[in-house]
């Protein structure tokens, strides 16, 4: 009796993988055909959608199970066609309903269609688009709401801007680096409802909104960058000098020299370092100064910044080789070594 | 004495059924996880994060010792990864060959005066060297300590916020820095360390350092590994890793949070298991804490290299392998079992005792036993030729799910023939090869025993405590 059950177990096991070996194959077998008929529909397709983007031509009129291998081939093309071309493209595709399916499919129940389709009506830059993706914004899929988002960005339809700064806020539903990225896309336009970020609760918020208006370099965010520096809080005060070095600009370099006397080494580093990026010689005395600091990267930074700052630079970093304090000797001497900047005398 | 055959019989059994269960279950989750993985990988937005100004930088650091003949080629082709910015920290651990002439040759490298900051504890350092041709080029030179010394100095090297240890002689994909820090973009604040797929690079075609198309090796020794860390990985680690209760980041690729290393203290240089020790001690550091944290495993391949493909070599990376993980679970013996430390603490390090650990003794007495039993006449021969069956028949079957989850998500398949070979071994590995493995691995617990000199008298050195807090936590912010 135990033995029979034995038997059997094995007899099913040796069965299952023979079973695996023979799915595999089917399914790779299917997978070959689907794509070679997909192949051969691409090919038949190419040339009268070519002649449609380039010459002109009316764009070819296909049933609808051809219709994906149709939109397939104009998205080759949206990248780099613009103006009213692109509305062309958009409308011929209108009058056959495949922008229709599209808006239809971001709300589909597969997760990955509904992602998909988010994904090619950024890459149409549908306007008509804006309001679904915009609920895609809400989805409860992330990738869905990471496309949707993506799409947004590269419609660039600044009436997606507040929805983008709304998703900012929801960091636990978001990945931040990404809406950023998108906000940063969007240029000037972005910072109206980022400056309003400033604002927010969330630490984290206020941060990546820094960050953004450091990474969108619009002057208008200068005085609400140079009041946070002001504010509590280590890591948003110290992004706020990065950012503030990014902008460039005299008031920024006025209150970045102020945060090189700051109290706190963070803030002290990367002023440091965002003097080094606006690299203006008249600061080289001032990182110099600064310079014998009880902080390694307070040390490194200035070093780094005087590298960047030219003759001047060059001339305070020989000086501080005969500073008093070792760690600033060693650190300008490394300095002048590792970027070779050492002059002649 | 014959009760107590049937007794162990049965003990073996029940082993068998509960180990084989825990395979199934690990499959069939790691299956459902990489087919989500691979539908959302296609919207990754991996460009995105390729230009963004916001993609953190990443410290590449390569420990090399006596790598004369692949130093300076693994250098140029980490220098075609398809990323952002990253620095490239060579350790020269002291080679007694003429792997730092060459370093300096090639590269036009110069001695500096940079002082390192020695955040961490490391051999002595002979230089720092920088390169004048290539940029963020650094080589430091140091007495020879190890591997996990040498890692210790690069991580003071370091400049950028993750770090990134791989092998000198690993093949990396051009986009497996891109895919790996991804993670990181996603949970910046969460995410401490991440890594991929580790494969068989023997028998491949490799053009300009890349892998351009996948075949099973001629040697067998090597195509035997090919079916072994094809289970491993897709099968094993992908499930393990959505447990939330992986411990094995493979030295040959990971990414790491600097600030975490920095906090426990860098990697311990007196263990062979560097790299599985330094992710139990971020599991501990985060769970004493209680702080949200996540260490993540793509089953993507990222990385591959070469196995070894004759028996001694083998058998000597095995016993490093098998003592590494007896020496890791042993130091973190204080977390086994408890629920304060999560699924980490009841699950992966349970089972890692149990199976992986003592698994071999099992399997070699279960051997000896059934021999004996066959000797006596306790047992049916019937019951014996069956249950060899049933255990072959499992291997089998798991080796061949991983094998066609590989074929179905490749998109560099080898020929039929590869896949046939490739099947042929899963056959083949349990006649031998299996019985293999399971005498190195009690060979290295004896030699694992022996070197403690029993149970009692292994010393933690524990550098969490030693370590000065304040180093530690203000070292990224300023870079």
């Amino acid at each position: 009796m135990e033995f029979d059950a034995l038997t059997i177990a094995v007899l099913v096991l040796y069965s299952i993988s023979i079973a695996l070996i023979v799915a595999t194959v089917v399914r790779g077998g299917l997978r070959g055909r689907r794509d070679r008929k997909h192949a051969r529909l691409i090919r038949r397709l190419r040339d009268p959608v070519q002649a449609c983007v380039v010459e002109g031509k009316p764009m070819p009129i296909v049933p609808a199970g051809e219709q994906d291998a149709l939109l397939e081939l104009v998205l080759r093309y949206t990248s780099v066609v613009r103006g009213s071309d692109a509305d062309r493209l958009t409308d011929a595709l209108e009058k056959q309903g495949v922008t229709a399916r599209l808006l239809r499919r971001v709300r589909s129940r597969p997760a990955w269609q509904r992602a998909q389709a988010a994904e090619m009506l950024g890459k149409l830059r549908l306007r008509a688009a804006v309001p679904s993706l915009v609920s895609a914004l809400d989805d409860p899929s992330e990738d869905v709401r990471t496309v949707a988002a993506r799409s947004l960005a590269a419609i660039r339809d600044p009436a997606a801007v507040p929805a983008l700064a709304r998703a900012l806020a929801d960091p636990s539903r978001w990945t931040l680096s990404l809406i950023a990225e998108n906000l940063m896309a969007m240029g000037p336009s972005a910072v109206p409802p980022l400056l309003e970020l400033l604002a927010s609760d969330e630490h984290n918020v206020r941060v990546a909104a820094v960050q953004i208006l450091g990474e969108i370099r619009d002057p208008a965010a200068t005085p609400a960058l140079i009041a946070v520096l002001d504010e509590s809080g280590l890591n948003l005060r110290a992004q706020a000098a990065a950012a503030l070095g990014k902008l460039g600009g005299p008031d920024a370099e006025r209150a970045l020299l102020a945060a090189l006397e700051d109290p706190q080494w963070q803030v002290r580093a990367q002023a440091a370092k965002a003097l080094g990026r606006v690299a203006h010689s008249a600061t080289a005395a001032n990182l110099a100064e600064a310079m014998p600091d009880d902080n390694w990267w307070v040390r490194v930074n200035c070093a780094e910044s005087l590298a960047r700052l030219g003759a001047e630079g060059r001339r305070q970093l020989e000086l501080l080789t005969r500073h008093d304090d070792r760690f600033v000797r060693d650190q300008a001497n490394a300095v002048l070594d590792v970027y070779g900047v050492r002059g002649a005398g | 004495m014959d009760s107590l055959m049937r007794g162990f019989n049965d003990f073996m059994l029940a082993y068998f059924f509960v180990i084989n269960l825990i395979y199934t279950l690990l499959l069939v989750i790691s299956v459902r996880e990489s087919r989500q993985l691979d539908r959302s990988m296609a919207f990754g937005g991996y460009d995105v994060i390729l230009r963004s100004p916001l993609t953190l930088p990443v410290s590449v650091l390569m420990p090399a010792y006596n790598e004369e003949s692949t130093i300076v080629q693994a250098v140029l082709s980490l220098r075609l990864q398809k990323y952002g910015e990253f620095e490239i920290v060579v350790i020269d651990d002291g080679s007694t060959d003429s792997t730092l002439d060459l370093l300096v040759a090639a590269f036009a490298l110069e001695k500096v005066a940079r002082p390192l900051r020695l955040t961490l504890p490391c051999g002595r350092l002979r230089g720092v060297y920088v390169s004048r041709r290539v940029a963020n080029l650094t080589v430091v030179s140091k007495e020879n300590g190890g591997k996990a010394d040498a890692l210790n100095a690069g991580v003071n090297a370091a400049r950028f916020p993750l770090v990134c240890a791989i092998d000198a002689d690993a093949l990396l994909e051009r986009d497996a820095l891109l895919r790996v820090v991804k993670p990181f973009m996603d949970r910046p604040r969460e995410t401490v360390a991440s890594s991929g797929i580790v494969r068989v690079v023997n028998g491949c075609t490799v053009t300009d350092g890349t892998v351009k198309a996948v075949h099973a090796p001629h040697n067998h020794l090597a195509a035997l590994q090919v079916v072994e860390y094809l289970r491993a990985f897709l099968t094993s680690r992908t499930g393990w890793s959505r447990l939330r209760s992986l411990f094995v980041i493979s030295g040959a690729f990971g990414v790491f949070k600097k600030d975490a290393v920095l906090q426990v203290g860098g990697y311990r240089t007196d263990t062979v298991g560097e790299d599985m020790d330094l992710v139990l001690r971020l599991h501990r550091l985060y769970r004493d804490r209680r702080e949200r944290y996540r260490i993540v495993f793509l089953p993507d391949p990222l990385v591959w290299t070469e196995a070894p493909e004759d028996l001694r070599t083998l058998r000597r990376q095995r016993n490093r392998w098998h003592r590494g993980l007896l020496e890791c679970l042993w130091a973190s013996r204080g977390m086994i079992g408890r629920p304060k430390y999560g699924p980490v603490g009841l699950l992966g390090l349970p089972y890692n005792l149990v199976f992986e650990a003592l698994g071999p003794l099992i399997e070699v007495c279960g051997y000896a036993i059934f021999v004996v039993s066959l000797a006596l006449g306790v047992v049916d021969h019937r019951f014996v030729v069956l249950f060899f069956l049933l255990a072959v028949g499992y291997g089998v079957l798991l080796s061949v799910a991983a094998v066609m989850l590989d074929q179905a998500r490749s998109r560099r398949n080898g020929t039929p023939r590869d896949v046939a070979r490739l099947l042929l071994f899963t056959v083949v590995e349990n006649f031998g090869y299996r019985q293999l493995q399971a005498l190195w691995r009690v060979q290295a617990t004896l030699d694992f025993l022996r070197k403690k000199g029993g149970w009692g008298e292994m010393r933690r050195k524990g550098f969490e405590g030693a370590q000065p807090r304040e180093h530690a936590r203000t070292q990224s912010a300023g870079g």
